[in-house]
């Protein structure tokens, strides 16, 4: 009898089939009907048609809004990852009043109901006078991917070797020199992955962004959402579709990169 | 031994820095620090102030304080309903979740590569596929002519009307174990991660059955990521919008869907601000006394480091 | 005049002292060892040495001029760090070119001294490599190059070996010590392996609780150790109990077990308790009767050049080496007599630890 622990039996990929199957079949039948040959919501049994991705280009406002949220995932990550960058060697490296309570504050958005944040947004934004416009919405995301870059970002400070930097001032290196040379580069790969996971997370946030969207100014998973609330049909397949491609591409350059498991640790 | 780290990158004078060192902290976080409490302070504050004012259909908005919002919200049967509704959502798909998500991780782990990198890939890539276009495929699955209806009418189990989960309990259930659950493996496979599986062939060797070893060896030591995952999964299935609000629809409302409905169809700013924060206020109880609850229980055996 | 000076040198942690008023002068050339066990205040030393802590009193002086206030980055000694910090981003010609470029050095320059630089441990093949893509020992003469290759007057090593395995440790100590000859760079090495410090040093400092004990050179220190700490510290030793007696001409000496050692130059007055080290291969055994004492050898250990056995004795449990000439001459259960010679007696005295003074002999 061979019993090995750190092999999986019969039950429990069986286990891991049904897993997987139930993970992929929503995806999965999205992509089947983006297929459909029919003007109504079906499956392609009859022959396969690229009609309804045809049909996207017709619609400039769901092209509008993908452009709006590529726009608005690249300002508020990288916005994000600015601030981030500066506050994580504060906090990783100083002993100071106040360490903790910024901590926490820069990590509240994760504790706060999405849905809390957009009505406090769209009060304060509209009180303020800039209700609907494309900077509130980039203030709102980097508030809620800030806690993303910051906990890549901490992780890379903290993972950084503090005796390169010595080494380098005994160089002759300046500190600035020693920061730029030596400190940031080896930061980069958590600031890369941190910009990519605030990238991803602003992208397809919806909760909030309802609140604080206007009809000009609106993102692609809220444009979808009201879509829904009207109808469905096969052009939200078709345009899921490509949602689904572009994400999966950008996946795995993240995993590349980084390790999907490794960023995402620092989700929730 | 901060105080030997800090001298690395300052200049020489100990005066200079030591100003230096009490300064440079809050000159790095400033900026955030601002940002943070202009943008997120004066917003939930403001929320916080509306929740007192009083709405009147007519009037709108009047700034004037009242207790009638949160007398409402906390005293309403129809608030209690959508209440528990929505935590009794939350605690089935958190149970669920940890009895899909927790098994998974570790038949993951026990895989070789490539078959773990890809099917870690597999489970954890939908966390970044967008909710809605997650949510529109069970719409698509479980509605009135999806693929579940046609696959039990082929069967015979189902009448010639299909069967439709659009706006159950179940249907809303499902599809939320499903954009959650892989928060639960992330998480387990967080702490598997730094579990030592010899002591698995520890037990074997000390004549432990594979499925006692997974009981009484494995899962013990994973269990504070199944419990930190369970928190996740719990406070997000509490707080979340897309799904309830397109499987669910104006039938199954919950908090995040009343909410919504407050403010954008009703247009009782006031009404729906007491509601969230009686949201905000109930997540944080439940997020703080969890944690300490966890953190005394096992602080001796898994605390961390 | 010396090299480097450091004049009571001291850094105290709140109100832990971690280097306690330490001087040392060493010459140009020299390679001076740091020893001692963990937290003994040898890495601290190092440290205000190299610039990356301050001293909380006490002056650094190198070759005339005070660096104790300086900036690291000004003072210009190489260093190599026990982790080697090598920079994980740069190949191996761009660690060790780095503080050539930041010395702005042309770069025709730069590329012939790198050259030399690699030449000199060996790694002339590996340019183009990044530090993961090496071995321990390579990553290790990468550090020794990018520390040597800006010419500092002073070489800084910090537990430089501690990340090998014996083996390769062993060789390096070797090599180390020749490039340190061929190079005639001042190098001040901290190691807490007595080995690796009696091996490579011109002197070694033994320090303990933020103190130099001793600072000799590394055969006076294990023949002459100047207290009880440096003999258990630096080798074994058997350290036993004595009684100051009177002597056949009425000097001071020590009587162990019919064996006398002088005393007359130590300044020993009066009578009473003291300690002697003898070192294990200073012990002689012989058939029973025929030594000092009698003992059952309790254990016998095998470990290649020697054997190393433990000898129940009236004095003690004693420790004693032979050489392995053939099979071993005693075996466990074994009575034997013990015996040694009058100059392998060393008296110790147990200096105080802290500042409460301990009674003299009345």
């Amino acid at each position: 009898m061979s019993v090995d622990s750190r092999r999986n039996g019969r039950l429990a990929l069986a286990f891991h089939t049904l897993f997987v199957i139930f993970l992929m079949a929503p995806l999965v039948v999205v992509i089947l009907v983006a297929f459909t040959p029919k003007g109504y919501l079906s499956y392609p049994t009859a022959g396969f048609s690229l009609r309804w991705f045809r049909e996207i280009l017709e619609r400039p406002d769901f092209i509008d809004a993908f452009y709006h949220s590529l726009n608005l995932g690249i300002v508020a990550a990288t916005l994000a990852t600015l601030l981030s960058i500066p506050a994580a060697l504060a906090l990783a490296r100083f002993r100071f009043a106040g360490r903790e309570f910024l901590n926490g504050l820069f990590l509240s958005p994760l504790m706060i109901p999405h849905i809390v944040l957009g009505v406090a947004f769209l009060r304060f934004f509209s009180e303020i006078g800039i209700g609907g416009t494309f900077a509130s919405l980039v203030f709102a995301h980097v508030i809620i991917v800030m806690p993303y870059t910051l906990r890549l970002v901490l992780a890379a400070v903290m993972g950084l070797d503090r005796e390169t930097e010595r080494a380098a001032v005994s160089l002759g290196a300046n500190p600035l020199t020693s920061f730029r040379r030596i400190t940031l580069p080896q930061m980069l790969p958590g600031v890369a992955g941190g910009w990519m996971l605030a990238f991803i997370t602003s992208f397809d946030e919806l909760t909030m962004t309802v609140f604080v969207a206007s009809p000009s100014n609106t993102t692609l998973p809220v444009k979808m959402y009201n879509y829904i609330e009207q109808t469905i049909d096969p052009l939200l397949a078709s345009v899921s579709t490509v949602i689904i491609v572009l994400t999966v591409a950008f996946m795995l350059v993240l995993d590349r990169f980084y390790g999907l498991d490794r960023v995402l640790s620092g989700k929730g | 031994m901060t105080e030997t780290v800090m001298e690395t990158t300052l200049p020489r004078s100990p005066n200079r820095a030591r100003r230096l060192e009490r300064w440079l902290p809050l000159w790095l976080t400033g900026p955030a620090a601002v940002f943070f409490l202009v943008l997120l302070g004066m917003p939930l504050l403001m929320t916080l102030a509306l929740s007192f004012y009083t709405f009147d259909y007519t009037a709108g908005i009047e700034k004037t304080l009242t207790f009638t919002n949160y007398a409402e919200v906390l005293f309403d049967g129809y608030f209690h309903e959508i209440f528990l509704r929505t935590y009794a959502i939350s605690l089935v798909t958190t149970v669920l979740c940890v009895l899909l998500g927790a098994p998974e991780a570790y038949i993951l782990y026990r895989m070789r590569n490539p078959w773990r990198s890809i099917f870690l890939l597999v489970t954890l890539g939908p966390l970044l596929i967008s909710v809605v276009v997650r949510t529109l495929g069970w719409v698509l699955l479980i509605g009135g002519n999806g693929l579940l209806s046609q696959l039990l009418q082929g069967l015979g189990l189902a009448g010639s009307r299909g069967v439709s989960l659009m706006y159950t309990h179940t249907g809303v259930v499902i599809a939320m174990v499903h954009v959650l659950v892989p928060f639960m493996v992330i998480s387990v496979w967080a702490s598997l991660r730094k579990v030592d599986l010899s002591t698995g062939d520890a037990a074997l060797s000390l004549g432990a059955k594979p499925f006692t070893v997974m009981r009484r060896v494995i899962f013990p030591q994973v269990l504070p990521g199944v419990l930190s995952g369970s928190l996740i999964v719990f406070a997000l299935t509490a707080s979340y919008f897309a799904t309830p609000s397109i499987i669910g629809g104006r039938r199954l409302k919950v908090v995040a869907t009343s909410v919504y409905d407050e403010y954008l169809s009703t247009m009782n700013w006031p009404l729906g601000a007491s509601i969230s924060i009686v949201l905000l206020l109930l997540n944080v109880i439940i997020v703080m006394s969890y944690s300490r609850w966890v953190e005394r229980r096992f602080r001796r055996t898994l605390g961390e480091g | 005049m010396s090299f480097l000076t450091l004049d009571s040198l001291t850094k105290r942690y709140g109100d832990t002292t971690a280097v306690d008023a330490l001087d040392l002068s060493i010459e140009r050339g020299e390679f001076v060892s740091l020893l001692g066990p963990s937290g003994c205040g040898k890495t601290t030393t190092l440290q205000m040495i190299a610039g990356f802590a301050l001293p909380s009193a006490g002056r650094i002086v190198m070759d005339g001029r005070d660096m104790t206030d300086l900036a690291p980055n000004a003072r210009g000694f190489g260093i190599v760090f026990q982790s080697y910090a090598l920079f994980p981003h740069m190949t191996v010609t761009e660690n060790v070119g780095f503080g050539l470029e930041m010395r702005k050095i042309a770069a025709p320059e730069r590329r012939r001294r790198i050259r030399q630089a690699l030449a000199l441990v060996r790694l002339d093949h590996l340019n183009d490599r990044y530090p993961r893509e090496l071995s321990g020992g390579q990553r290790q003469r990468v550090a020794l190059a990018r520390a040597l290759v800006i010419e500092p007057p002073l070489l800084l090593l910090d537990e430089p070996l501690s990340n090998l395995d014996a083996k390769l440790r062993e060789e390096m100590q070797l090599e180390l010590r020749n490039i340190q000859r061929n190079v005639g760079t001042t190098t001040l090495m901290v190691t807490h392996d007595q080995g690796e410090a009696l091996s490579m040093s011109d002197r070694v400092v033994v320090m303990d609780q933020g103190r130099a004990m001793q600072i000799a050179e590394p055969f006076r220190a294990y023949e002459e150790p100047a207290d009880i700490f440096v003999s258990t510290f630096v080798g074994k030793t058997n350290l036993l109990e004595g009684q100051v007696a009177a002597g056949d001409n009425g000097q001071p000496c020590v009587d162990l077990v019919g064996q006398r050692l002088d005393l007359s130059g130590a300044g020993v007055v009066g009578a009473g308790p003291v300690r002697v080290s003898i070192r294990p291969e200073r012990l002689e055994m012989t058939a029973c009767r025929q030594g000092l004492v009698d003992g059952k050898v309790q254990t016998r250990q095998f470990v290649g050049d020697h054997w190393l056995y433990q000898i129940d004795t009236p004095v003690g449990l004693l420790l004693a080496t032979c050489p392995n000439c053939g099979p071993a001459g005693f075996d466990v259960g074994d009575e034997v007599g013990v015996r040694w010679t009058p100059d392998s007696m060393r008296l110790l005295q147990d200096r105080p630890r802290t500042t409460l003074s301990v009674g003299g002999v009345s």
